[in-house]
């Protein structure tokens, strides 16, 4: 079991940290947040392969043995934050880019050519009647 | 005495207008290039109860010839820059029938899988002023439809029904009509497939008369094609919970 976690902790920290480093060198991220990730991807790929340094800094910040059951506790409770903060924000984008979608296409109406020969009853109206509401 | 006259008939000119009935039919479009221009011409031109109708065709980020299709016609083409959903496509028609004044709107799919002839059928019940939102159900005459999908409507029926306390056997149904209360009070914040079910919820906040009509399905290998799958059903549910947790008003 430990030598998948090794594998996929590997495979993981590789692809967010060459992912990152590429997206920093085409100036798509910035160096702060680059750093970060390259922190956050080691330090789980040294747990992977030492999980015996958790208990080492827990002792050294003057706390008791707790094992790696904690670290990975906390851990989701902070994925789970994360990933609640990225959906309120891809939320917020998404209702705003609704909105600006719709106010593009109201304000840019295409009334029906007069060539169409319109059905008796179906009614047109000229790009001024159409105007948005404020 | 002539111009008493003319008055009078002016008058009642006036009075028609205003008695007038309106109907939008809605479409919203995504993709449909190949079938569009055979929909929108299939429309209904006379409606009775109706004196005008105004078709709004709601391209929504179509990457096909769709919009080109539409200008070939006599409707309105309203157009998305960008892909948002057919929930959003509805409501940006819903919002141009509301600044057109419409009395009454209809949504029906682009993909011609609804029968142009029940369009009468459905807004029927909002004439007659006994509803503001009118469900066109394909399940009461569900022939034709594969048992997959019959399954996974009951699922978003179950769904909608737990969030909603409004029963219907078919929720998902694009075939609708709304009143012009139904289309002021309306506020809609779903942009995919989940629309359907919220207009369920927002129904019931409104505290709107909602009843069914059963509608015919025109099922060719293109409209099975591009219906909803199995997987968007999930999608449906997750969406429909996380709007009914973060509405604010």
């Amino acid at each position: 079991m430990i030598i998948i976690a090794r594998v996929l902790a590997t495979v993981f920290a590789l692809i967010v940290l060459s992912r990152s480093i590429v997206d920093y060198r085409n100036r798509k991220e910035s160096f702060q947040m680059t750093v970060f990730w390259i922190i956050v991807w080691l330090a789980i790929a040294i747990i992977a392969f030492f999980p015996s340094t958790v208990d080492t800094a827990i002792r050294l910040f003057g706390g008791n043995k707790t094992g790696l059951g904690t670290v990975f506790g906390m851990g989701l409770v902070f994925i789970m934050f994360v990933s609640y903060r990225i959906y309120v924000k891809a939320n917020r984008i998404e209702k705003n880019l609704n909105e600006l979608s719709r106010n593009f296409a109201l304000q840019a109406i295409d009334r029906p050519s007069p060539k169409n020969k319109p059905s008796k009853n179906h009614e047109f109206k000229s790009k001024k009647t159409i105007s948005r509401q404020k | 005495m002539i111009e008493g006259d003319q008055f009078l008939d002016l008058s009642l000119i006036k009075l028609e207008r205003n008695n007038m009935t309106h109907l939008s039919i809605i479409i919203p479009v995504f993709n449909e290039g190949t079938v569009i221009k055979k929909v929108i011409n299939g429309l209904p031109d006379k409606i009775k109860g109706v004196d005008k109708i105004t078709i709004l065709a709601v391209n929504d980020g179509s990457t096909d010839n769709s919009a080109e299709e539409i200008k070939k016609t006599s409707a309105i083409l309203i157009s998305h820059p960008l892909n948002m959903g057919a929930g959003s496509a509805t409501v940006t028609g819903i919002s141009v029938a509301k600044i057109l004044k419409a009395d009454v709107a209809v949504t029906v799919d682009g993909d011609g899988q609804h029968h142009p002839s029940d369009i009468a059928r459905v807004i029927q019940p909002v004439l007659q002023q006994k509803a503001d939102i009118v469900i066109g159900t394909r399940l009461k005459k569900s022939k034709g439809m594969p048992g997959v999908k019959k399954f996974g409507n009951w699922g978003l029926n179950v769904i909608t029904f737990a969030l909603s306390r409004i029963w219907t056997s078919d929720s998902q149904s694009g075939f609708k009509a709304f009143s012009k209360n139904a289309i002021t009070k309306l506020d809609i914040g779903s942009l995919g497939y989940e629309f359907c079910s919220e207009v369920l919820i927002e129904a019931k906040r409104q505290k709107l008369k909602i009843t069914e009509v059963p509608i015919r399905v025109i099922y060719t290998d293109y409209s099975k094609r591009k219906g909803q799958s199995i997987f968007n059903g999930t999608n449906i549910i997750i969406k429909l919970i996380i709007r009914k947790i973060t509405r604010t008003t």
